[in-house]
């Protein structure tokens, strides 16, 4: 039985949509955003909400195609569909954007033309050798942010709201951390479903109350009695996994279990903390152009990731799912193939919902041969 | 030209072309080579038959331009691999630059004895070929088909039979085309050495001088890389004498294009690997700089006396995004229209850049004008300035279907043209290698041509 | 297994002095292709789609590195007037050459009308190999090369002429002889324009020079100016010219780069001979014996092909592992599989591809 059933999640979903018009009709300012290098403390120290929009799904995707071309990425395009369908891309005011891969970089202009929704644009240095020069160019950005929010809000972003937030965050990593980590043990608890959708609901709530929730999931693992049953432990990979994907994790999650993942909207976004030492927004800079992500160049450090959490967490194979036409993860497949040295499924699909049993047919036949 | 006169200026076939060549003098064709080498090997003036026996099949369906400037052009341009391992054979240094489409060649010019070039420009090989050779080799290293045609450079540093292994390959990415920049990741297992460099975002509203601050430092990196790899320490006249040259051919293109678009001097798609030779100078920046002022004398005379090489009534287009197969820019002159603005991804090439400011920040100013590192808008802005110039008609936007930036802008810039000037667009992808244009795509082009003749 | 080059791309740096993957392999699969389609020879000869069919299926089926058209060295002499017999299942045989002497081209009866050059899109069947390298060249010009034999002036002139008579006529008649060979050197450049338009390279063959009819003298006062002229017209076009002389070359062997080929086919020579005489200018292709080819068992290619590979590979130019002259129609498959075989494990460049620099 699931620690915490999804329709809890999707209530918990609803109720915060609610709080967040709420607070809008006080004057509270929403500001969605998409990746992890968002610096969602900028955002809350500006006395914004930040709220990650990664619903995905396959009405949103068909309403997006209105806007942008079949063979867009239909994360993007779903992004478009839903700022019309989803009540939660509905309640926001502002969108941040920090240019990841290609077609995230453009998708904000499309949005700024067809819903009038202003966006805060960040450049971060694609390049991952964390030079000074490139480092200063990202902190300078930070600083037109900063203005930017400033200016959208009312609210200086001030160093010791930043200093606030900074450490709230790092507290709800590191709870979220923890929990994922409670998936060391054999025949895990904490589901890699459950662990998604705890993650994902993290990040709607804010640190103050996501943090009791990740607590309370604690408190559930540590009572509940450890089974002997072992299934084979997967790791999850890929292009963003959107909210709208949780079918994937139960039809895996039926035979196997997802132990560790390397994705966006998982463990990547809780893996470190922002350093304790230095300027709030210095060490932010560091923070955010240090991640990993599989569109950096080069992109090895993702690479030493994916070898160090499949170990960690003695993965014995890496579901690979990538979306049709997300190019920089699907041109890495048979290179992170050959550097896990693990089997892969790769699936590469849409959002559709027409290819769901090939894909059970295939995922059947992935977990009987570990 | 002594012992050649130009014919009447139109465009032949490659049949044609063959018996024109007939009457090119011994002494033209020994009179033409490259890297100031007066050995057989370096010769170049060729016709296009000699390239198509060599795999280039495309070649028999095109169209070309009936100049001996033209045909010296098209033999300089087509030789590129053979020299490129003739580089190598007499000494020099062969650096492979990616992703920036024409600032970092500035810089590896000026160093002695080093050629620059861009595997990006192997996109055109499948279809020159008619062939999927590269292609599967590129997917046999993970990059299949629904991408752009690009990663065919992918295939290759695999095979390394289309270029020597380079001594150093600079990778730019960074607001780049991702599937380029995916090609490049991929690259990296062949490059004996490789540097990384950084291509900026540009926010149209923000002043660009902290990004041209970054890429300075970015392009001393690659001056340092180059100092290491040739054991010279370039001084800034070198470099200033670099931009120079560059410039130079950047100069003689600008004129090359106003007298094309203005004047119907030169065809499409000789003006297509003129605005391309702005990149890297298919290898041999002063054999092509004499190929170029060549041409120009060429188009000079014809503007001169009144001569076009396509009808001048022909429907006005600009094209967006260069059409991987060059054939189509053969059929839309065909069917009656002519190319009077292009926006081919490299804007960055064709900037002049400023000569009296230091020579890296000189180059990295010149970058800011990049194609793909700003806004679609940005890039649709270039679009409308040259249809308003050259009184164009209609826009025709080419792009591939999976491509990255393409899936994304193709709708935009459309938006934005139709918004700013009531302009028809045609929007389409081109589709795989093939000995012709898709009957879908011929019928949407000649759909688009005739509802640009009830316009008028 | 799958090779990481093609035939095309293998030709392309043997051409321009590049190491390749591997020694390219050209066992002189003509007529022979017939046979591995299934056709009659008559049939291959008269057809050019049927020439062209059985060239690809026999090229697919051995993974041979060229595809070559070729019949017999009377095509241009018949397209000019010489009568050929068309035997069903073997190759074309002079009946009748169109002069029993030398003629007198130059004859106040002939001023101010020039002999015409053969016509290939009309004269004899030179439009079958015309219409066979195109066929081939749309179907697989990407990544094979498409050679096509074009028998030499002094070989078509002997073929147009009483062959006792012209090789008198070298002797007697010598400045006859030389108009006579400007007049097939014209028609054979012409030839030679229409494959270049259909796709495909010219290889020069002259058989009928070699050693085993001439002396190494009139080689070089008759066969080698003209074959040099024809060489010259290629070079205009900046083709790599290949010269086939099948028979004894050992006393001409220094002389043959001075034609201007940049690829040398070789038959009766040793290699080191040739490399000797030849191999720092010229690229050398050969020289298995055909008649081994034809008669011998599988594993004894293997060990003569591998042999010769090594030696052939010392050229300084480069090598082309091929037969001295064309396997013979009734090769059996299994020769000519042993013989590609061979010469690509011995012809393998286990460097290829390692990263080099200056």
């Amino acid at each position: 039985m699931e620690l915490i059933p999804r329709a809890t999640f999707e209530q918990i979903r609803r109720e915060r949509v609610e709080e967040l018009a709420a607070e809008r009709q006080k004057g509270k300012s929403v500001v969605g955003y998409f990746c992890i290098y968002a610096p969602v403390e900028m955002v809350q120290a500006a006395a914004a909400v930040p709220v990650r929009l990664v619903r995905g799904g396959h009405a949103a995707e068909e309403a997006g195609e209105r806007y942008l071309r079949a063979d867009a990425c239909s994360f993007c395009s779903a992004c478009m569909g839903n700022f019309g369908l989803d009540p939660l891309f509905k309640q926001v005011d502002a969108v941040l954007a920090v240019n990841n891969c290609d077609m995230m970089r453009r998708l904000p202009e499309s949005i700024e033309r067809q819903f009038g929704i202003p966006v805060f644009q960040v450049y971060m240095p694609r390049t991952s050798e964390p030079l000074p020069h490139r480092v200063a160019e990202f902190r300078r950005q930070l600083d037109l942010l900063a203005a930017g929010l400033s200016k959208l809000t009312g609210v200086s972003v001030s160093d010791e709201r930043l200093e606030s937030e900074i450490a709230a965050f790092n507290r709800l990593r590191a709870m979220l951390l923890q929990a994922s980590n409670t998936r060391h043990a054999n025949s895990p608890l904490l589901s890699g479903r459950t662990m998604l959708d705890l993650a994902a609901t993290a990040w709607l709530l804010g640190p103050v109350k996501a943090i009791s929730l990740v607590e309370e999931v604690l408190r559930i693992i540590a009572a509940r009695p450890r089974s002997d049953v072992h299934r084979p432990r997967l790791m999850l990979g890929g292009s963003m996994l959107a909210e709208d994907d949780r079918w994937l994790l139960d039809m895996v999650e039926e035979k196997a279990d997802i132990v560790t993942d390397i994705l966006c909207t998982g463990a990547r976004w809780f893996a470190e903390d922002v350093p304790a030492v230095g300027a709030p927004l210095d060490r932010l800079a560091q923070f955010y152009v240090s991640r990993t992500c599989m569109h950096r160049r080069p992109n090895t450090d993702l690479y030493s990731h994916a070898q160090r959490m499949a170990r960690e967490f003695r993965v014995e194979g890496l579901v690979y799912k990538t979306l049709l036409y997300c190019d920089p993860y699907a041109f890495e497949v048979k290179r992170l193939q050959r550097a896990l040295g693990i089997p892969v499924l790769h699936l590469d699909t849409d959002y559709s919902t027409e290819n769901r049993e090939q894909i059970r047919t295939r995922v059947e036949a992935f977990v009987e041969t570990l | 030209m002594r012992g050649w006169t130009d014919p009447a200026s139109g465009r032949v076939s490659f049949d044609e072309w063959l018996e024109l060549f007939d009457h090119v003098p011994d002494e033209l064709i020994e009179r033409y080579h490259y890297y100031g080498n007066s050995e057989a090997w370096s010769k170049y003036l060729f016709p296009p038959q000699m390239f198509a026996i060599y795999g280039m099949r495309h070649l028999r369906r095109l169209k070309f331009d009936n100049s001996l400037a033209a045909l010296r052009m098209w033999g300089f341009v087509q030789n590129e691999t053979e020299r490129l391992f003739r580089a190598r054979q007499t000494g020099r240094r062969v650096i492979a630059t990616m992703g920036d489409l024409g600032a970092v060649p500035v810089i590896v010019n000026s160093f002695p004895d080093c050629v620059a070039f861009y595997p990006d420009c192997i996109w055109w090989t499948p279809f020159a070929m008619e062939s999927r050779v590269l292609f599967d080799a590129a997917a046999e290293l993970g990059i299949g088909d629904a991408t752009c045609f690009s990663r065919a450079a992918l295939g290759a540093f695999a095979k390394h039979s289309y270029f020597p292994d380079p001594d150093l390959v600079i990778a730019s990415t960074g607001a780049s085309c991702d599937d380029y920049s995916g090609v490049e990741q991929l690259v990296e297992s062949f490059a004996p050495d490789m540097l990384w460099v950084e291509e900026p975002m540009r926010c149209d509203l923000r002043p660009s001088g902290p990004l041209e601050q970054l890429l300075v430092k970015e392009y001393e990196r690659v001056v340092e890389r180059m100092e290491k790899l040739t054991g010279h320490s370039v001084t800034e006249e070198e470099l200033r004498e670099g931009v120079r040259r560059a410039n130079r051919v950047r100069k003689l293109v600008a004129r090359l294009r106003e007298l094309a678009f203005r004047d119907a001097a030169l065809a499409a798609l000789e003006m297509m690997v003129v605005e391309f030779g702005n990149l890297h100078y298919y290898s041999d920046m002063d054999e092509w700089t004499a190929v170029i002022e060549h041409l120009l004398a060429t188009a000079e005379q014809r503007a001169a006396g009144g001569e076009r090489v396509v009808d001048a009534d022909a429907l006005r287009v600009v094209w967006v995004t260069p059409p991987a197969d060059p054939l189509l820019l053969t059929y839309v002159e065909d069917a009656g229209a002519r190319m009077v603005g292009t926006e081919y991804v490299i804007n960055q090439a064709l900037e002049i850049m400023d000569a009296s400011k230091p020579p890296l920040e000189a180059i990295a100013k010149s970058f800011m004008a990049a194609s793909l590192i700003g806004t679609s808008k940005a890039r649709a802005q270039s679009v409308t300035s040259q249809a308003r110039e050259y009184g164009a008609e209609g826009v025709i936007i080419s792009g591939i279907f999976g491509g990255s930036h393409c899936a994304m802008e193709g709708r935009l810039i459309a938006d934005y043209v139709k918004a700013e000037l009531d302009l028809p667009v045609l929007e389409f992808d081109v589709t795989s290698p093939s000995r012709e244009i898709s009957r879908q795509i011929g019928t949407r082009i000649d759909a688009f041509l005739e509802v640009l003749r009830s316009r008028r | 297994m799958k090779e990481l080059l093609t035939p095309r791309e293998r030709f392309g740096l043997l051409v321009i002095d590049e190491p390749q993957d591997r020694v390219p392999v050209f066992p002189l699969v003509t007529a022979h292709a017939a046979r591995v389609a299934g056709m009659s020879v008559r049939d291959y000869y008269t057809d050019g789609v049927a020439m062209a069919r059985s060239q690809l299926v026999a090229q697919e089926a051995y993974g041979t590195d060229f595809i070559s058209f070729f019949s017999e060295v009377g095509l241009v002499a018949e397209a000019l007037g010489s009568q050929y017999d068309y035997p069903d299942d073997d190759l074309p045989l002079l009946a009748t050459p169109k002069w029993e002497g030398l003629p007198r081209l130059s004859a106040e009866e002939n001023r101010g009308c020039t002999q015409p050059a053969a016509d290939p899109l009309r004269d004899g069947r030179l439009r079958v190999y015309v219409e066979a390298i195109s066929y081939a060249y749309e179907a697989r010009g990407d990544t094979v090369p498409i050679l096509a034999y074009v028998p030499a002036p002094f070989t078509t002139a002997q073929q147009l002429v009483d062959q006792e008579m012209f090789l008198l006529g070298l002797l007697t008649e010598p400045e006859r002889v030389k108009e006579l060979l400007d007049y097939t050197t014209r028609s054979i450049t012409r030839f030679c324009r229409a494959i270049i338009g259909a796709g495909g390279l010219p290889i020069l063959v002259d058989p009928l020079a070699s050693g085993s009819v001439i002396s190494a003298e009139h080689y070089r006062e008759f066969a080698l100016p003209s074959e040099a002229e024809v060489v010259r017209y290629l070079h205009r076009y900046d083709l790599d010219v290949v010269l086939h002389i099948c028979g004894d070359t050992r006393a001409t062997i220094g002389m043959l780069p001075e034609t201007g080929a940049d690829l040398l086919s070789i038959d009766r020579i040793e290699m080191d001979e040739a490399i000797a005489g030849a191999g720092q200018a010229c690229r050398i292709i050969g020289n298995y014996d055909t008649s081994a080819i034809l008669l011998a068992d599988p594993q004894t290619i293997e060990r003569e092909v591998a042999e010769m590979v090594v030696a052939g590979r010392k050229c300084p130019k480069g090598f082309v592992a091929a037969t001295g002259c064309e396997v013979p129609v009734d090769t059996p498959s299994e020769n000519v599989r042993a013989f590609v075989s061979a010469a690509r494990e011995a012809g393998l460049n286990p460097d290829y591809g390692r990263r080099r620099r200056v």
